[in-house]
């Protein structure tokens, strides 16, 4: 009985199929990375849009509580700066107080001291602990 | 015999060679081009449903959410101002609100003409910004001296703590006001 003689096309075709399995997960794998980071500029699924600094300042104002995560409040440090330059000039002081009796600066403690130098700074008419507290509650988005 | 049979080879290698190029194409480019896209979809949505990082926030968010976000310390602000600011800044925040919600209607702008009429000290003045808040939100506007109220109360300095005569109940009607 003559043994079957191995075709050459095949080894070829194994390989090729190979090389499509390879290039077809690569690229699902690269399109998974690029949606998943924001970089694409595609929006295929509902949530597309990564926060930027104003939105990252924004989400943490929504918040009643901060988990206590220093990394966290550093990258949030960074926002305020990125984000004063959205608010109008002459509201900027009235930022850097929001930022402060909420304590985005300082790890979800507000600094009343601070608070008390930039309301004094802005003339408003009253700028006592009890005024302050209450600013803390009527400064929510 | 030999002439007709090479004239066939050739008009059959002429005709396979658009179907080579289109398989070759959808192999190499269309395939992983649509794989591609679809992991970029699972990404985003995955992105969008994971929490972690930045105080637990979503990384990927829609954009609407995006724009109630971005608009958030600019409302905190105007909400600081209002409740504590000076006749000047409260006047100066109402117009930039305004101006940032140009376009836009509904009740945050209407809002935002009462607090301005609240502040306002011309009666004619007032009630042209009363009539905006109106226009802006019919609903709310139905129950105006509510409204103004609620705006009232979340200040806690003068002026525009308290409500204008004109809102007061039990107001004899001054013809022409």
């Amino acid at each position: 009985m003559a043994e079957p003689v191995p075709s050459l096309a095949e080894p070829k075709a194994a390989a090729r199929r190979r090389k499509v399995v390879v290039v077809y997960v690569a690229a699902a794998l690269v399109g998974f990375l690029v949606g998943a980071q924001g970089l694409s500029p595609l929006a295929l699924a509902p949530t597309s849009e990564s926060l930027s600094p104003l939105a990252r300042v924004g989400f943490a104002l929504e918040r009643d509580a901060l988990p206590n995560d220093a990394a966290a409040y550093a990258q949030l440090g960074r926002d305020i700066e990125s984000a004063a330059a959205a608010v109008p000039t002459t509201e900027r002081g009235a930022f850097a107080l929001v930022a402060a009796v909420r304590g985005l600066r300082s790890a979800g403690v507000p600094d009343w001291e601070r608070a008390t130098q930039l309301c004094s700074q802005l003339h408003w008419p009253r700028c006592d602990r009890e005024a302050l507290e209450e600013l803390a509650k009527r400064s929510r988005p | 015999m030999s002439g007709a049979s090479g004239d066939s080879t050739q008009s059959r290698a002429a005709s396979s060679a658009p179907r080579a190029l289109v398989r070759a194409l959808s192999t190499w480019f269309f395939g992983p081009l649509a794989l591609a896209l679809c992991g970029v979809a699972l990404g985003q949505f995955q992105a969008g449903s994971s929490r972690g990082g930045f105080f637990g926030a979503p990384r990927l968010v829609t954009p609407a959410r995006l724009r109630e976000l971005e608009a958030a310390p600019l409302r905190a602000v105007a909400n600081a101002i209002w409740a504590f600011g000076d006749f000047e800044a409260a006047r100066r925040s109402a117009q930039h609100e305004l101006d940032r919600l140009s376009g836009v209607g509904g009740p945050e702008r209407a809002r935002v003409f009462i607090r301005f009429g609240l502040v306002e000290t011309s009666p004619d003045g007032q009630r042209a910004l009363f009539g905006q808040a109106c226009q802006d939100d019919p609903v709310a506007c139905k129950d105006l001296r509510a409204m103004a109220q609620r705006e009232a109360d979340a200040r806690f300095v003068a002026p525009g703590n308290h409500l204008p005569m004109r809102l007061l109940p039990n107001q004899p009607h001054i013809p022409g006001h």
